[in-house]
């Protein structure tokens, strides 16, 4: 085995699906951040006559919907909201994880036995139910449906985190740092955080993956951001006329199924990358 | 039997907090909701009669501190009164309670077809020399994971319902069939299949995973090499001494996978007109009736409460190991 094959990269590339995922989900980030400079008109325009089956017109290679709108600017621009909402959601649920674990695993006794009573409040809870009813509540707008889903999907990361906080406080060297007079708080914070990098990043990307699949499902129920072309309310306008144009609805689910199948296969190879044990 | 019986009760005990905990967020949520209490306990604005505004403000004490009215609404919820909806002209406990049993049928039959192929699909892709049919099991598991449940439900519709025509697009049953006694019976399975097979796959993927890893794992145990070592044959042991050992994860893990089952079922009721809890929820939200919708949250949480207290007696029950204490 080459030197390069044992490092991260190396790793890394070694998992040909994660690299196909990456450039994947590259092209998909760039194309979404230049939306507007690709399309002349945005999502909801009408574009052109109605009900134009995929290929049929070369002006929109992937039809038109009932209204005449152009279904792929509609897929560019709905790229937009999923990867906004799924990169954000995670960043928060991944940082209100991280911060319950370590706080709750560092101090233990009765701030440890409350937070985990609030996990187990929030895994009880049935998480698309609770979803709905905070969007409900809030309305309906990108920043409720991030918050809403940021905010109930952090419990796995928090338990993730406390088990490793756990571990490292009753360490060795942190007794021996203490002994030596160091502030343990800082040891602690600093080893659990280098420590909990790559699970967390892991465990980050399939949350980034589930909020994907939860905003589509949010927008599909009616609950999506009225003012934003999303992929789930593609799905859901086609719904009314899957009979005669079921590519309506079809497309769209495609590239959820996609982006979400890139977000976790480059999740498991930044596994390999991160973490060397993984390999074998 | 006493130790079970204090064990039961015991866990009966660890729920009250958590209980609690669900009816407290429930009353922020309440609160978060523009609008006082009664506004909201009443459905959208409007639709109510002022005089039962009136006296409902005067139930809950809208001009009182906070904590009194919280203490009301623990006193409300305590005895089952959930509130009122006015744009179903009937008091949301009983509207959650009619709509349960379609729910538990499709939750149910969904939960056990997933564990069934995703232990069929887990094991084989554990126990197969073959390295294609392991590739594919985990290809397969992998679009599962990132496919929408309401997008299989509804491509489901378009191949089964539309080009097709084998199986009824949507309902509980068909309403203008006078079906009785076992027609009615095959009547309701037929329009169970889509709804359920679309429910399932999604777990049937997460079981697979789990019962590949748990074999792998249990095959590297002592005491399969013993059972090897004594002479049982390699069907035997792959049975009684890997599978069963490798079940226990899955026990766990459908336990808490009963929550997110429901979630699902939020969708999927929605996309088949399914007459459940879910289908309630999504008129809630298209009514603007928010004390139905939380209503709602709090009897699923009591309901993934119920279910992971259950999985906890099967997991005793399955595993010797475990004491109960």
């Amino acid at each position: 085995m080459s030197s390069f094959e044992t490092t991260g990269l190396g790793r890394f590339t070694r998992d040909r699906g994660a690299v196909v995922a990456g450039i994947g989900l590259s092209v998909a980030i760039v194309l979404a951040i230049c939306a507007p400079l690709l399309f002349k008109t945005d999502a909801f325009a009408m574009v052109g006559k109605p009900f134009l089956w995929p290929g049929v017109d070369p002006r929109f290679p992937l039809g038109t919907d009932m209204f005449g709108r152009d279904i792929l600017t509609g897929i560019v621009y709905g790229a937009r909201i999923s990867l906004l909402v799924g990169l954000t959601a995670a960043t928060i649920s991944t940082a209100v994880g991280i911060a319950v674990g370590v706080v709750s695993g560092y101090f233990g006794g009765w701030i440890d036995h409350l937070l985990m009573r609030l996990t187990e409040l929030f895994q009880t809870m049935p998480p698309l139910v609770f979803v709905v009813t905070i969007v409900a509540i809030l309305q309906p707008s990108i920043f409720s449906i991030v918050v809403a889903i940021g905010f109930t999907s952090w419990t796995q990361t928090a338990r993730l985190i406390r088990a490793e906080t756990l571990r490292i406080r009753e360490s060795e060297f942190v007794r021996a740092a203490f002994a030596l007079g160091l502030s343990p708080v800082r040891i602690v914070v600093k080893h659990v955080l280098l420590n909990a990098v790559s699970p967390a990043i892991v465990t980050g990307t399939i949350l980034a993956g589930s909020a994907i699949l939860t905003e589509a499902a949010l927008s599909f129920l009616g609950l999506g951001d009225p003012n934003v072309m999303s992929w789930g309310s593609m799905i859901g306008a086609g719904r009314q006329v899957l009979r005669t144009a079921w590519y309506i609805a079809a497309i769209p689910g495609v590239a959820i199924v996609l982006t979400v199948l890139a977000i976790t296969a480059l999740g498991s190879g930044l596994n390999f990358f991160l973490n060397p044990r993984a390999a074998d | 039997m006493l130790p079970r019986l204090r064990y039961l009760v015991g866990r009966l005990l660890q729920v009250v907090p958590v209980a609690f905990l669900i009816i407290l967020a429930n009353f922020f949520l309440l609160r978060l909701a523009p609008g006082d209490l009664a506004d909201v306990m009443a459905g959208e604005a409007g639709a109510a009669t002022p005089e039962f505004m009136a006296a409902l403000r005067q139930q809950f004490g809208s001009d009182q501190p906070v904590f009194t009215q919280l203490l009301n609404y623990y006193g409300k919820i305590l005895s089952f009164d959930l509130g009122y909806s006015f744009r179903n002209s009937a008091d949301v406990t009983s509207l959650i309670v009619s709509r349960l049993p379609a729910t538990a049928l499709l939750v149910g039959a969904s939960l056990v077809l997933a564990v069934m192929l995703g232990v069929a699909l887990g094991w084989l892709a554990a126990v197969t020399p073959r390295r294609w049919v392991a590739g594919l099991v985990s290809t397969v598991t992998s679009i599962g994971f990132a496919t929408p449940l309401f997008w299989i439900g509804l491509m489901l519709i378009v191949l089964f319902s539309i080009e097709l025509r084998w199986l009824p697009t949507g309902g509980f049953y068909d309403r203008d069939a006078d079906y009785e006694g076992w027609e009615l019976v095959v009547d309701v399975a037929k329009h169970m299949v889509m709804p359920v097979a679309s429910l399932a796959i999604f777990y049937v993927t997460i079981y697979a995973r789990l019962t590949t890893t748990a074999i792998l794992d249990v095959q590297k145990m002592d005491y399969v090499r013993t059972a090897q070592a004594k002479g049982l044959g390699p069907r035997y042991v792959s049975i009684v001494h890997v599978l069963r050992n490798a079940l226990l994860p899955v026990v766990t893990v459908s336990g808490m996978q009963i929550g997110a089952l429901i979630s699902g079922s939020v969708v999927i009721e929605t996309v088949f007109a399914w007459p459940g809890m879910g289908r309630l929820a999504f008129d809630a939200v298209m009514q603007r009736d928010l004390n139905l919708l939380l209503g709602i949250l709090f009897c699923t949480s009591l309901l993934v409460i119920v279910a992971n207290l259950v999985t906890d007696f099967v997991y005793a029950l399955l595993d010797p190991r475990i004491e109960l204490q």
